[in-house]
């Protein structure tokens, strides 16, 4: 760690962190300086997810085709056969199982660094807004000159976390939700496999309940940097692979679950 | 196919942990607080890491009271040092409360609660409690009673400690101004424009006010507000540590660790140059016997020969960051470090006499050599 932090910081944290306070000082808002920087980071990153999106897409397409259909029908019973099937199948059409995670992973530590970004400048904790100073540029003294940040935004104190006490503020964590929600609904892929369908499902139920959970604890600012990101990324994701699995639910599990029951049926009898 | 997708869904579940880990390691810089060690009547008072204000005897580290008590929760943190005056404690919670503990047994007298948190320290006088909290407001309390005698409204936080003098209250705000008000009526004297965040304590010396704003030292007159320095001292980092003035030299340190050593009539420094510890400095330089003593950063504890500007000894790292500033008596030192111990040193050789576990409320004897 102690190696790798003056990568960190140096390369992703402190380029963030400085570029997040310049926005704020041209625009003289946090909320929208959040908003505009969240976009900026997703223009950048956006290249990987397109690719992990395509991928996606071919590697779906595939899986709803007449071949791997054929395959299941042939081969269904044979659990190992159909995967080196399938694998073929893939090799044969150039499509990389691995091709949808990848390119994800790349733009993570993008993302941790806008994460941390925000946290840092909104300086919530006394001890954050200390910190602030060993990542500021000395060469743009207007930065430091404009901490705090006024953390007001369009009636949020971006600083607070919600509480029941003010109702209006879970307006917030419910955004966070649905947006969370959507986007993983949109992005899941149906799968033959009903453990697999089974599997993504609970993910997707988990991924959601956490962001949920931590929208709840973590100040307003963050959560509005993660609605912002959410909302990207359903735009993003409509216009590659449309509205994906959002109004449906895993549809190849659904066949692959009837047709075992078929098979089980006829072979009762 | 059931063998590949199962790796697959293995590796989602890795990333879906992993990312939660992160995430939530994310959230900056835990509360801890930074709270100073006191001590008065052989009892050495501190707000700890752990939420909770604690009471010990000097002579063996013994627990003489906890506030809140054991069982019931703790506050969020503690960022002010306790006040001891008139055998009450005064201790503000970052919970927005500010109460009043009897300062031997640790029994509540009375509490009052402000509509936000409260990381300034107040100060006791005549009778009367001044205390900031980031309402933004400062409050004048009767101190026997807790009843508000005056309140006045600011602009932006206050995180510094609050200063009394001649009649006088000064109160450094985030809002980049220090403020000095009538302590009697709550009137405003006069204000300041800094050219940043004030987060240091102003200190008033022969009539002149000491504070920084950002990395810029600045001096003015206590009565008027004037410069009293041609410009304000550049200390190259910011300075969050309170001015220590001791013999007419002013000590100081930064966040990018130096500490500094200036004439505090007319800013210059008084050390070749200034010294440079490991990491940063948010302790004050506490000083006695020629020696300063502060914190750091990097975990360590220093003390530095103050005539030369020399380190006379460094202490091996502690388990934490030491951001709260010590207190020395008969030759210990006493420093609260986030690795949620209080230190008892031997001020001569920076030996560890004793530490106080806040885990378990258990005094623990060092190892030997550390």
């Amino acid at each position: 760690m102690e190696v790798f932090a003056p990568i960190w910081n140096n390369f992703i944290y402190n380029p963030m962190v400085n570029l997040l306070l310049y926005i704020y000082v041209f625009v003289g808002n946090y909320g929208l300086a959040i908003i505009i920087f969240t976009l900026f980071i997703r223009l950048i990153t956006g290249p990987f997810y397109a690719q992990q999106q395509k991928a996606m897409k071919k590697q779906q397409t595939l899986m709803q085709g007449k071949e791997w259909k054929e395959m299941q029908k042939k081969y269904g019973k044979e659990k190992e056969r159909l995967a080196q099937e399938q694998m073929k199948l893939y090799k044969e059409h150039g499509v990389n199982p691995l091709g949808g995670c990848l390119p994800a992973l790349i733009p993570w530590p993008v993302m941790i660094g806008l994460y941390q970004a925000v946290t840092m400048v909104m300086g919530a904790q006394p001890e954050q807004l200390m910190d602030l100073s060993k990542h500021l540029y000395a060469f743009a003294p207007q930065l430091a000159a404009a901490v705090p940040v006024r953390s007001e935004f369009i009636g949020f104190d971006l600083a607070a976390t919600p509480n029941f006490a003010a109702p209006l503020t879970l307006i917030i964590p419910a955004l966070v939700l649905a947006s969370t929600w959507v986007q993983q609904k949109m992005t899941i892929m149906p799968q033959a496999d009903p453990n697999m369908a089974s599997t993504n499902q609970t993910m997707q139920l988990m991924m959601t309940v956490m962001i949920g959970m931590f929208s709840l604890q973590f100040p307003i600012g963050l959560s509005l940097y993660w609605i912002v990101f959410g909302i990207v990324g359903i735009v993003q994701q409509y216009f590659t692979t449309g509205w994906g699995n959002l109004f449906g639910t895993a549809q190849l599990a659904t066949v692959a679950i009837n047709a075992n029951k078929g098979k089980k049926n006829v072979e009762r009898k | 196919m059931f063998r590949i997708f199962s790796t697959r869904s293995a590796w989602a579940i890795v990333a879906l942990f992993a990312a939660a880990f992160v995430l939530s390691g994310c959230g900056g810089a835990p509360s801890l607080g930074w709270s100073s060690a006191t001590v008065t009547n052989q009892i050495v008072y501190f707000g700890g890491t752990n939420g909770r204000v604690y009471a010990l005897s000097t002579a063996d580290g013994a627990l003489k009271w906890q506030y809140p008590v054991k069982d019931s929760n703790p506050f969020v943190s503690v960022y002010a040092t306790p006040v001891i005056a008139e055998g009450v404690a005064y201790i503000a919670a970052h919970d927005a409360k500010v109460f009043a503990l009897d300062a031997v047994s640790g029994v509540k007298k009375w509490e009052f609660a402000t509509a936000k948190s409260i990381v300034s320290t107040p100060v006791v006088s005549g009778g009367v409690v001044y205390l900031a909290a980031n309402d933004p407001k400062v409050y004048a309390l009767d101190a026997a009673s807790g009843a508000k005698k005056w309140e006045f409204a600011l602009v932006g936080d206050v995180w510094a400690d609050l200063s009394l003098a001649d009649g006088m209250l000064y109160v450094a705000s985030l809002d980049h101004k220090v403020y000095a008000l009538d302590a009697a009526s709550g009137a405003k004297k006069w204000e300041f424009n800094a050219q940043g965040i004030v987060t240091t304590k102003p200190v008033v010396a022969q009539g002149i006010v000491y504070f920084a704003g950002l990395s810029q030292v600045y001096a003015l007159d206590a009565l008027t507000g004037q410069a009293r320095w041609d410009k304000p001292f550049d200390a190259g980092n910011w300075v969050w540590s309170n001015p220590t003035i001791v013999n007419n030299v002013m000590y100081l340190a930064t966040l990018g660790g130096h500490v500094h050593a200036l004439d505090p009539q007319t800013a210059k420094p008084l050390w070749s140059e200034p010294y440079k510890a490991a990491d940063a400095i948010r302790s004050a330089i506490v000083v006695d016997a020629g020696i300063g003593y502060f914190g750091s950063d990097d975990f360590r504890f220093y003390a530095l020969d103050l005539a030369t500007g020399k380190e006379k000894w460094r202490t091996l790292a502690t388990g934490g960051r030491i951001i709260a500033s010590p207190a020395i008596t008969e030759g210990v030192v006493y420093f609260v470090s986030h690795d949620r111990h209080l230190y008892a040193l031997n001020a001569a050789d920076g030996k560890t006499k004793w530490m106080f576990n806040l885990e378990n409320n258990t005094r623990v004897t060092p190892t030997p050599g550390r």
